[in-house]
């Protein structure tokens, strides 16, 4: 991975500095933006897609 | 399809003879000139990426990514400024509904989905990923088993169906048993109720911890056995996000 690093550094003219970064990044705990997103999952932000090969009735809308 | 008509996001991200020749002829546009000129404005080495994976030397490799891609100009194009549009991908006028629809194929599939303003910036943290793997997990005391142990679902997963610079699109995607389509209602109100459970007890750095360590053994297992075009695509998906 070290390799990698050392070719995108002298790569300037297309620059891919930090192409591959030896690891998946998760680094950052925020736990108000965790419960900021969460607290936006609400029913009346929602989109609902239901599937179904076979529909013999018009659904309730769930939100009634 | 669901997006407003003044977003992108309501388009086909392919065409036909209609909406390629036909209509912008009607229009008086010619649709190959009009993708040249795109082509000429926005194709720029500043916002593109790229991941090359070979088993040549590097010296090799850095010598075919000079003669390929240094040619490519840069047009020093503002990426935020090219993703500004005149109406939000998602609003009020959309949200909040139930669509229904005949599939061509026999299933029963109920998806619940969010758009919220686009979580690339915050890259590092993972919002989605996290708030992902504490819902769809196989934690014996978890959501997805007690929803298939009560028999709503045969299959519960979630994932982020757009991530760019004006949205991210997360959805909730459930395989309805029977029992799970006749009491759709109910099905409904646990995933919320469970969102609300999240929100209150659910968020805690332990957590985050276990999530981290999971997903660096999980990059390592690709690193060593998936070296081919979908690990390079996925480490592109990633490198873009990282530059926002």
């Amino acid at each position: 991975m070290d390799e990698i690093r050392e070719l995108s550094s002298c790569l300037n003219t297309f620059p891919i500095e930090n192409a591959l970064n030896a690891e998946y990044i998760v680094e950052d705990y925020d736990e108000k933006l965790y419960k900021m997103v969460i607290s936006s999952f609400v029913p009346q932000k929602s989109i609902l897609i239901l599937g179904y090969y076979f529909f013999t009735k018009t659904q309730n809308n769930c939100f009634n | 399809m669901v997006a407003n008509k003044g977003n992108p996001a309501s388009k086909f991200t392919i065409g036909n003879l209609k909406t390629l020749r036909d209509d912008p002829t009607a229009q008086g546009i010619n649709t190959y000139q009009e993708l040249k000129k795109f082509h000429s404005k926005y194709y720029s080495s500043n916002i593109m990426s790229a991941v090359v994976l070979s088993n040549e030397p590097l010296s090799t490799i850095e010598k075919l990514a000079r003669d390929k891609f240094s040619d490519i100009p840069n047009r020093k194009i503002n990426r935020k400024e090219i993703n500004n549009f005149n109406e939000k991908a998602y609003d009020s006028k959309n949200e909040g509904v139930l669509l229904s629809y005949k599939s061509s194929k026999e299933e029963k599939t109920l998806q619940i989905g969010f758009s919220i303003d686009s979580k690339l910036d915050d890259f590092k943290k993972k919002p989605l990923f996290y708030l992902s793997n504490l819902i769809d997990n196989e934690n014996p005391h978890g959501f997805s088993v007690f929803m298939k142990e009560s028999g709503y679902v045969s299959g519960l997963q979630t994932f982020l169906e757009s991530q760019n610079l004006n949205f991210s699109f997360f959805v909730i995607h459930l395989e309805l048993t029977e029992k799970g389509y006749n009491e759709m209602n109910d099905v409904i109100k646990h995933v919320f109720g469970y969102l609300r459970k999240i929100e209150k007890e659910g968020i805690s750095q332990s957590r985050f911890e276990e999530f981290k360590k999971i997903f660096a053994f999980s990059f390592l297992y690709k690193v060593f056995f998936s070296f081919n075009f979908h690990f390079i695509s996925w480490i592109l998906g990633e490198k873009k996000r990282s530059h926002g």
